[in-house]
């Protein structure tokens, strides 16, 4: 009998740094819990509700845990919720120092490289999960970040939101998204598809991005099913328990 | 040789359309997305609808695909595809077994 996919959607609603400063442990909980509920109803089993970085500050690692442990709340009281930072920064001294402070508060950590030494060092750094691809201006892959991103099992994002500009779809963005995933789509690696940053969270049917995906950016239908349900999940579980203390170090799991 | 059909059933989130059909809507993404062909490969066909705003729409099985695609332009998540089935019969039978049918009737 084959087992159902569940898909998580990766990259659900977003909230910026300076509202979840603003929000209440209530209203942040409320927030995690409809976000849940749309991403059910649109078809997925789970979702990553994320929160953008976009500069370093002292305090980072306050926010990110207060985030984090909302999450938790929420995934104890039934939800399958996980925490995800999405980090947007133009140069790689701030995004260590930012990887450094919030690592071990969150599920996923993502980065969106707008430059090939953006990219280099985010396809190597074991801190890092997630490369989502900027729409238009995403640097290319060279050999050595090909390499890594297999070995590290890391996995390449497109999101939806990207696909459009004034709600319509782009024609030439998914062009580049296409010629951009033409080394990665050869090499085999992980691809996902999820909604990504919209003003109003609307996910897409898991099962409509596939088909797009198919026809659109030429990915293979089966194994982007399998990266964006399974994919995603054994990224998630291999973080928490490396956060829980049971992977102390790679290639290390203590058994209890 | 006759073509191979699939039905889908379609479930509308209600009072959100006051104007077009809902098949009107999904012809007019088809067409959006890929034009007189994408049309004439799908052939959509509305076989069954109910007041419970649940459809039942026939296409192609070859275009299973080319259809589930169009729901990229569904922005405010106006439908949700329940099921894509091999016969109508069947697609009834998951339709009757939805909840709501009793509480109309």
């Amino acid at each position: 009998m084959s087992k159902k996919a569940k898909y998580i959607d990766a990259y659900a609603a977003e909230l910026p740094l300076d509202k979840l400063r603003e929000l209440s442990g209530e209203d942040l909980h409320k927030w995690i819990n409809d976000t849940y509920s749309v991403a059910v109803e649109a078809g997925y089993a789970g979702c990553a509700v994320t929160t953008r970085i976009t500069r370093y500050k002292g305090d980072l690692y306050l926010l990110v845990r207060k985030f984090d442990e909302a999450v938790a709340n929420a995934r104890e009281e039934g939800a399958l919720v996980f925490s995800r930072c999405h980090i947007e920064v133009t140069n790689q001294p701030e995004l260590k120092r930012i990887l450094g402070n919030i690592r071990r508060y969150c599920d996923l950590i993502s980065v969106s490289p707008q430059d090939r030494q953006l990219m280099a060092f985010s396809s190597r750094d074991h801190r890092i999960d997630v490369i989502s691809l900027p729409p238009e201006k995403a640097p290319p892959f060279f050999s050595g970040d090909i390499v890594e991103l297999k070995v590290q099992e890391k996995l390449i994002e497109v999101t939806v939101s990207s696909l459009f500009s004034n709600n319509i779809l782009n024609p030439h963005r998914i062009r580049a998204l296409r010629d951009s995933l033409k080394t990665i789509k050869k090499k085999n690696l992980k691809i996902i598809v999820s909604t990504g940053p919209q003003q109003i969270y609307s996910p897409r049917d898991p099962r409509a991005l596939i088909s797009f995906a198919k026809i659109f950016l030429e990915i293979d239908q089966a194994k982007l099913s399998k990266d964006m349900s399974y994919g995603i999940y054994k990224r998630i579980s291999e973080n928490q328990l490396k956060r829980s203390g049971k992977i102390p170090v790679r290639g290390v799991e203590i058994e209890k | 040789m006759r073509s191979k059909k699939r039905y889908v059933i379609v479930r509308l989130k209600s009072n959100l359309l006051q104007t077009e059909s809902p098949k009107d809507i999904l012809k007019g993404w088809i067409q959006a997305l890929y034009g007189i062909y994408g049309l004439s490969r799908i052939h959509l066909k509305e076989v069954y609808s109910d007041e419970r705003n649940i459809y039942i729409y026939s296409i192609n099985a070859d275009a299973k695909d080319l259809f589930r695609s169009i729901f990229i332009l569904d922005n405010n998540n106006l439908f949700r595809i329940i099921r894509v089935t091999g016969t109508l019969r069947k697609a009834k039978r998951i339709v009757s077994s939805l909840p709501g049918l009793e509480a109309k009737q």
